[in-house]
């Protein structure tokens, strides 16, 4: 009726951070199963993302300054034991992707080629060519050269598999055919990415719904900082054929490369020099305020002033910035015509949180890659986020696979607890009165979190949120509906997924209310100032609530 | 003025040959193909089958689709206005459901030097 897979490792996510750990451990000789919501190198995150991979690579940089770089602009709040590992692997990591395949941008004398992103003190932007879906194509290559690990793709992790306070497995939806299956694991890798569905405009893709995520915080994974979730200033509102397209406004405004402009909506200069992406967000937030914002709430990109010319910036936009030839093709010219852009949730920093090995507080649960809190504190610099997919990949699955090593396997009576998702499965295709579909109830949810958790917040408007969140997961959640199709239903998926959004929201909305200060992405209204002394938000799921503290941030020893 | 997708449509499961079904809906400037599809899942028809977790924006390849005959990425196609398309999943990958396609698992050959794809569901 079901099927048991038994491995060393699972790897549950199949984006940058999850084929990597599989390719570590299977690299140690483990065997590995990959579960990946979608097909792999084609959905998650990773092949959304822009080309800038971080790694002191040039002369008179250093690991230390790209530490000291990182820890800077997480403005307190990332923990200095990751950071610090970050830094310190992100070079041999790169090296490692141009053995699977990989090419970067190099100079003649086949150094790397280089960019400066704000915040950084040494250019130390390598640029990956394909973008995060060269990165990840370049995994899977790798991954194909490996039979000891399974991919499963098209596969959702629905919960995990907890014995004597560890985790064991997982319990998954097979999308194509609609059967649940059991995998029983040594350790399992949770890689499944950001939670940025929550927020209605985004530039992820519509699978960040971070379910994984709450799957973690159900059998009492810690989880940190949820409240803490980057805005990209630069995301193309307008035209909507082209709604949801980061342009990296890093380029866009590098005097060295295209020396552009970025106006409000009276065409006006608002941002002098080269922001981080939090005082840039700052910016927008002021213009808003005044009435001075572009009609969508943004800002336009302007390079029809740049210095350059037109051969000069066509050959540039064509060499830097992956989007002009795809905004070109749905009829937008970046040479030609302002382009309006907007601030939209881009990368949760928060998540769960793990050690230098991406060892979570659960015995047999690692994690790594944006899944995971406390890397990059409070804001995030461009690029490290793509290194950090590839050094806590490697650094968890290594942890995992000296774990395993000491478990055995003990089968186990899985059968109530397929069955259990068989029922909700069938309840959510029974017939009810009023027809309640999973992505109604994503929009609905999407309105309330972006009204008052979303670049601005306060405590009168959090705790309306908390409240309207509770009670569509009272009232709507038990009516949600779906169409009576068993192969490849997403529908099914979008349940699940819409669940664990309903679980999230709460849990980001409770540690908004609870960091009462304004720090790098969060900013309390009541609260404008920063605290002296920061300090996590954490959460974690005790006797069927959530229990709320606040603990310090890790200082290197 | 309205546009018209008409979509290749086959479950497996149920169908013994596909069929095309024709939605009619108000054009609207800008509206991509891949948008179009996730407005008919959301509003005329939930039963569509395609994959939604793409991109959007023409860098992982996983939209494209026949459209007319011709392979395009459902994320570039602007849709005009008073005229029908014929949709239709990639040719010589096999069908899951409807547009949904299995890409396949990645595997190398290490005889014959070279990748190969191992696929599962109906090859039409």
């Amino acid at each position: 009726m079901f099927e048991v897979k038994k491995t060393d490792i699972l790897v549950i996510g199949g984006g940058g951070a999850g084929i990597r750990a599989a390719i570590a451990a299977a690299e140690l000789g483990k065997k590995v199963i990959l579960l990946s919501k979608g097909p792999l190198s084609r959905s998650g995150i990773t092949p959304v993302a822009g080309e800038g991979v971080e790694g002191a690579v040039n002369p008179g940089d250093s690991p230390a300054l790209h530490y000291q770089d990182t820890i800077k602009a997480g403005r307190g709040l990332a923990d200095e034991d990751l950071a610090y590992a970050l830094a310190q692997d992100a070079v041999a990591r790169i090296h490692d992707l141009e053995t699977y395949g990989a090419k970067f941008k190099k100079n003649s004398d086949g150094s790397y080629a280089t960019s400066v992103r704000p915040g950084q003190s040494h250019s130390r932007n390598l640029f990956i060519i394909g973008g995060g879906y060269g990165l990840a194509a370049s995994l899977f290559r790798q991954m194909s050269r490996l039979p000891i690990i399974q991919l499963i793709d098209d596969a959702m992790a629905l919960k995990l598999l907890v014995r004597e306070g560890k985790v064991t497995g997982a319990v998954y939806l097979k999308i194509r055919t609609g059967e649940i299956h059991v995998i029983g694991a040594g350790a399992t890798v949770l890689a499944v990415g950001g939670y940025e569905e929550l927020w209605p405009f985004t530039d992820t893709p519509p699978d960040t719904t971070g379910e994984g995520l709450a799957m973690a915080y159900k059998i009492g994974a810690r989880l940190m900082d949820l409240e803490m979730v980057q805005f990209y200033p630069g995301v193309v509102v307008h035209p909507p054929a082209a709604r949801g397209w980061l342009v990296q406004y890093e380029y866009i405004l590098n005097p060295d490369i295209l020396d552009g402009r970025v106006l409000n909506g009276r065409g006006e200069v608002f941002v002098q020099g080269f922001p981080a992406r939090d005082e840039f967000i700052r910016a927008i937030r002021d213009q808003n305020k005044k009435g001075t914002a572009s009609p969508h709430g943004g800002f336009y990109v302007d390079l029809t002033q740049s210095r350059y010319s037109q051969e000069v910036l066509t050959e540039r936009l064509t060499g830097w910035l992956h989007q002009f030839t795809n905004l070109k093709q749905v009829g937008i010219d970046l040479r030609k015509h302002r382009v309006e852009m907007a601030p939209a949730a881009h990368y949760c920093l928060g998540g769960v949180q793990i050690d230098e090995f991406g060892q979570t507080n659960v015995p047999g649960l690692f994690a790594a890659g944006e899944v995971s809190a406390n890397v990059h504190g409070a804001n995030r610099l461009s690029g490290n986020a793509l290194s950090e997919t590839q050094v806590f990949g490697q650094r968890a699955a290594q942890a995992a696979c000296e774990y395993a090593a000491g478990e055995s396997f003990i089968p186990e009576d899985y059968e109530a607890r397929v069955l259990e998702e068989y029922k909700n499965i069938r309840h959510w295709k029974e017939a009810k009165g009023d027809v309640l579909r999973p992505i109604a109830l994503k929009s609905k949810l999407q309105a309330v979190v972006d009204r008052y958790a979303g670049l601005e917040r306060d405590e009168k408007g959090l705790s309306r949120a908390l409240e309207e969140v509770r009670k569509l997961r009272a009232e709507a959640l038990p009516n949600l509906s779906i169409s009576p199709i068993r192969r490849f239903c997403y529908e099914v998926q979008e349940a699940y997924e819409v669940r664990g959004m309903m679980d999230l929201a709460e849990l980001v909305i409770l540690s908004a209310l609870e960091r009462r200060e304004t720090r790098g992405h969060h900013f309390r209204l009541d609260y404008p100032e920063t605290l002296e002394v920061p300090y996590h938000t954490s959460i974690r799921f005790l006797d069927g609530t959530p229990q709320l503290s606040q603990i310090p941030v890790t200082k290197l020893k | 003025m309205e546009t018209r997708l008409k979509i290749f449509r086959f479950n497996p499961d149920v169908d013994t040959v596909p069929y095309y079904r024709t939605y009619t809906f108000p054009w609207t400037e800008g509206l991509t193909l891949l948008a179009a599809l996730r407005m008919i899942y959301t509003t005329l028809d939930p039963t569509l089958g395609f994959r939604n977790y793409f991109c959007g924006r023409g860098l992982c390849n996983g939209c494209r689709m026949n459209v007319d005959g011709t392979v395009k990425k459902a994320c570039h196609v602007i849709l005009e206005s008073g005229r029908e398309y014929v949709v239709e999943p990639l040719r010589n990958y096999p069908v899951i459901r409807d547009l949904v396609i299995d890409f396949g698992i990645q595997r190398f050959d290490p005889e014959r030097g070279k990748e190969f794809h191992v696929r599962e569901g109906f090859l039409l």
